[in-house]
């Protein structure tokens, strides 16, 4: 009970944030939400069902330029185009799960990493269509609290959706694919359908927050919206918080991104290099993230879910 | 489109896919022995068209001698980065040696950009072609290709006659096996992981030649030398070789009709295509 | 234990005090706040060179400005980030400036796609930007009021070459470019001015601005055998595609490589060396040419960069931006932003240009300063037209490389 008025406080206190902040900190909050939401996508495939994405910033560029050209096309309001966008992502994810979910563990991995390299070219590439590499300008936006919302809201789900996987049956079958996939089929599991539904949910959030992404930064070019290191980002700040918990793409991408924030406009490559050791130093000292720590305090009742 | 064009094509793309097949040799041999995915090797080839560069720059020291420098050294380094931090996951799930062979390369790419920034950089070593009728095989591109073809043999043998070469192939069929056998595993990861690292620098190297040397240069090498073990069928010698003459020809003859922009897709295409379609690879066996 | 937290809690407030005490007088003592002006500009990445070029130019007029008692009696300050030659990065970094750094001013990026995006940012809060990095005509095509460019329009900028190769009798012309804001829009222009010359396009090819074999794209070019071959992109594909061109033993009669040509190291050994003779492309402006002040601005230039032989236009640009900037705010005597914005729409002045600088008041477009054509000889770049600045004659047909060295 406790617990319950503490969050519902937390959420109140996150809805009158942008009413005493300005537009700086305002844009912070926004793009933490954003992070926590792609982490958490990243979490459902790569955390639960184990099967690791690279480029998982596809679907997030997929997203952003559905979104945009929505916009300027057809004048479409951004909320139903990102919304719109995010189904679109989740309909690329279908063939694109179908065919690799089949093939085990590093073959996924790479073709990911690939089929973001792709999408990158067509869309600097189809310049009728995308703009190509002059990318797409939106309309100057000037009020950015409706998007904070926005992406808040999307946060939330993630994290509730992630919090269900924690739980529900659905959630087990998948820790038993990331476990051992063989023995689950064996005893009558649909790996493939499991797998591609997991999939097609960690779709689709990246490409509704790609529309709102795009929205809030006004300009979009392929090689911002699918660059590696989104990607990157999304398995940094998930690892970090700990795969396959609710709690730690959130706690994982608000530090990460504080940390970045504070950092990074003074080196701007030395986030990168930090990133990339941090990957490292992560998996070979704490391959449970933070909430391994506080799970291994006992400082939070230990789900099943957490890998030991 | 004229014949000599298609030739021209072809022969284009058989020079540039024997440097694939050195490429992809070591990227196969490490997934092969120690089931380890490695995503920095294209950073190997980056280092390697570097460590050409420098020599080049600073002795005028010339790129097929090189070689000689380039593989040792970038063989320290993969057994480094082996001893050092693949060797500590390599007994895990797969997910994580995965992780940290994306971290590293990561990081090597940004310290590439920090120390030597984004620029550029070429080698104006051999340039112009030696001509046959009406056909043109530029210099650099026939030397590069000769030297991988060669180089790539030389591996071949060592693997099927060396001691060594069969400890390291025993140990790619079973472990456990090659374990019981007095073979010492762990040594032969660490061997296995530098020898392919010293293929990637030294292929490196030959696209020093070719290409343009930047830091970021690894990521396109890595796609396709995933596409030729793909194709060959994974941890497999000679498929590699195949499948890195077949994707050669397939880009260059499928780019001269798709032109420009189509040019880059067809590896993936390929990729694509032999994941739906064979995904044992050509040369590789039914079972999983 | 205590005491210590005491004497830590008594060390803390005196510090705060002092602090405070410090921040108090500061504003007593200092004559004036600098002025800050906000840069965000590719200091790494694939336009660094150019960034850091039009870096120095706004260095070089803030060292002229500051030495004349600044902007207003203000010393002028630069803050200055790396967009890393990203458009995302540069807006936001534009955003950073205007809303935490609180700067006074913004000068413009390098590149047309990083002022594409960073221009969002600066029109919304409408900050004037000159932006002396983008010569395409994308970026002022949406109305915006706050957005001013300094270079010319490419659209025309071939005008001098494609003439000169008209009189020499050239008729057909191929063009491969990287699929960029900056290059897709020179083919545009040569296209449309193909068509009002006479000229036949035999073809307009696309790559993705990554790639580095140009294998098959050239092979085509080979087979339709043109009398000019066109290769537009950056330095590096332009580099990478002209060697490649000697390799493949593509013999056009004429070989224009812009951007790639423009830039000294072109000719130089670490460039294309010998095989840059023939190629020509266009300029906006060269340290030999004859404009007002230019020969003391070049002479400055080499005074303050002893160790780096680099030069080119970027430089020029940007110490214009400055130069703008410096003329609008002394017109107005204020730093009131909209003020300064109409100022700079009317503006009319010879500059270090050919030319002079002139904008439509409408789309900020850059009207007055016009572009000259160059082509390689002997490992110079030769002025060859428009035929009053000239300083050689354009040498065609190039002769087969079969036939070279």
């Amino acid at each position: 009970m406790r617990k319950f008025a503490l969050l519902i406080a937390a959420l109140a206190a996150l809805c009158l944030y942008p009413v005493f902040m300005g537009p700086y900190f305002i844009s912070m909050a926004l793009l933490i939400f954003m992070y926590i939401s792609l982490a958490g996508s990243w979490n459902i495939i790569s955390g639960f069902a184990g099967y690791i994405s690279l480029g998982h910033a596809v679907f997030f560029g997929f997203g952003a330029y559905l979104t945009a050209l929505q916009i300027t096309n057809w004048g479409t309001h951004w909320l139903p185009a990102s919304l719109l966008a995010g189904l679109g992502a989740s309909l690329l994810a279908v063939p694109v799960g179908a065919l690799c979910l089949r093939l085990r563990g590093p073959f996924f991995a790479i073709f990911m990493l690939g089929l973001n390299e792709l999408m990158a070219i067509i869309a600097s590439v189809f310049d009728e269509i995308t703009g190509g590499a002059e990318g797409i300008s939106l309309p100057i936006l000037r009020q950015i609290i409706p998007l904070y919302f926005a992406m808040g809201l999307t946060a939330l789900s993630v994290f509730l959706v992630m919090s269900w996987l924690e739980s529900s049956r659905f959630g087990l079958r998948l820790l038993s694919i990331r476990e051992d996939e063989t023995a689950a089929d064996t005893l009558g599991t649909n790996t493939t359908l499991y797998k591609l539904i997991a999939f097609i949910m960690s779709a689709f959030f990246p490409g509704v927050v790609g529309g709102f992404y795009a929205r809030y930064i006004t300009y979009i070019d392929p090689e911002t919206v699918f660059n590696i290191l989104f990607s990157v980002q999304m398995v940094l700040m998930c690892i970090l918080g700990g795969r396959g918990t609710a709690w730690g793409p959130v706690i994982g991408a608000t530090a990460l991104y504080l940390i970045l924030e504070f950092t990074w406009a003074n080196f701007p490559h030395f986030h990168k290099l930090a990133s990339g050791t941090l990957i490292v130093l992560i998996i070979l000292y704490a391959p449970r993230g933070i909430m391994g720590f506080i799970y291994g305090r006992g400082l939070a009742q230990l789900r099943p879910s957490f890998r030991n | 489109m004229m014949p000599t064009m298609l030739t021209q094509a072809v022969i284009s793309g058989l020079l540039m896919g024997a440097v694939y097949a050195l490429l992809a040799l070591g990227l196969t041999m490490v997934f092969g022995v120690m089931h380890v995915i490695n995503i920095s090797h294209g950073e190997m080839l980056m280092l390697g068209a570097y460590v050409s560069f420098w020599l080049f720059h600073q002795f005028g020291l010339s790129p097929l001698l090189a070689i000689l420098a380039a593989a040792p050294l970038m063989f320290a380094v993969g057994a480094l980065i082996e001893k050092g931090i693949v060797d500590k996951i390599v007994e895990d799930i797969e997910t994580n040696s995965l992780l940290v062979t994306f971290g590293i390369s990561i990081c090597i790419v940004n310290i590439g950009i920090w120390l030597w920034t984004t620029d550029f950089k070429a080698i104006p070593y051999l340039s112009g072609s030696w001509f046959y009728g009406s056909l043109v095989f530029p210099k650099p591109r026939v030397v590069a290709a000769v030297l991988a073809f060669a180089l790539t043999a030389l591996v071949y043998f060592f693997l099927k006659y060396s001691r060594l070469g069969k400890a390291i192939r025993a140990t790619a069929g079973s472990h456990d096996l090659a374990a019981t056998c007095g073979i010492y595993v762990k040594r032969i990861y660490f061997i296995t992981f530098g020898l392919a690292s010293a293929m990637g620098g030294a292929a490196g190297v030959l696209a020093s030649i070719m290409f343009a040397i930047y830091p970021e240069m690894g990521e396109s090498f890595l796609m396709r030398s995933f596409t030729v073990i793909v194709l060959g069928g994974m941890g497999h010698v000679v498929g590699a070789m195949l499948g890195g003459m077949i994707l050669g020809v397939a880009e260059g003859v499928g780019s001269l009709y798709l032109s420009g922009e189509g040019g880059g897709a067809i590896s993936f295409a390929i990729l694509l295509l032999i994941l739906i379609f064979r995904p044992t690879g050509l040369m590789g066996r039914r079972a999983e | 234990m205590r005491a210590h937290v005491k004497r830590g809690l008594c060390l803390l407030v005196g510090l705060a005090f002092a602090l405070g005490v410090v921040l108090a007088a500061a504003p007593a003592r200092a004559e004036k706040k600098p002025l800050v002006i906000g840069v965000a500009i590719a200091l790494t990445g694939k336009v660094s060179k150019s960034g850091k070029l039009t870096l120095r130019g706004y260095e070089m007029w803030q060292r002229d400005v500051n030495a004349k008692g600044g902007l207003l009696g203000r010393k002028v300050k630069f803050k200055v980030y790396d967009d890393e030659s990203n458009p995302t990065t540069g807006a936001k970094l534009v955003e950073r400036l205007i809303n935490r750094d609180k700067v006074d001013m913004i000068f413009g990026p390098f590149s047309s796609p990083v002022t594409y995006a960073t221009s969002t940012v600066t029109e919304k809060y409408r900050y004037p930007m000159i932006a002396g990095g983008s010569s395409s005509s994308k970026p002022f095509s949406r109305g915006y009021k706050y957005l001013f460019q300094v270079m010319r329009v490419n659209n025309h900028a071939l005008l001098g070459n494609l003439s000169l190769l008209k009189e020499k009798g050239a008729k057909t012309i191929a063009i491969i470019h990287s699929a960029s804001i900056y290059p897709a829009s020179l083919a545009k222009g040569v296209v449309k001015l193909s068509k009002e010359l006479g000229f036949k396009v035999l073809s307009v090819d696309k790559y993705p601005p990554k790639t580095t074999d140009f294998t098959s794209l050239l092979l085509k070019a080979k087979g339709m055998n043109p009398d000019v071959l066109c290769l537009f992109g950056y330095y590096p594909d332009g580099l990478a595609i002209s060697k490649q061109v000697k390799e493949l033993d593509v013999n056009p009669r004429h070989l224009n490589v812009m951007l790639g040509a423009s830039y000294d190291e072109y000719g130089s050994k670490k460039g294309a060396g010998q095989d840059a003779n023939y190629v020509s492309g266009y300029t906006g402006w060269e340290p030999f040419m004859d404009t007002p002040g230019n020969k003391e601005f070049v002479k400055k230039y080499f005074d303050q960069y002893k160790d780096e032989r680099l030069m080119d236009s970027h430089v020029a640009y940007g110490y214009l931006v400055g130069e703008v900037m410096q003329r609008a705010v002394n017109q107005v005597g204020s730093f009131d932003r909209d003020k300064i914005r109409d100022a700079i729409a009317a503006m009319k002045f010879s500059s270090l240009m050919p030319g002079q600088f002139r904008v439509d008041p409408k789309t900020g477009m850059q009207l007055g300063h016009e572009w000259a054509a160059f082509q390689w000889q002997n490992g110079k770049k030769v002025i060859v037209w428009p035929k009053n600045v000239a300083t050689g004659e354009f040498v065609y047909p190039t002769p087969r490389w079969r036939e070279r060295n």
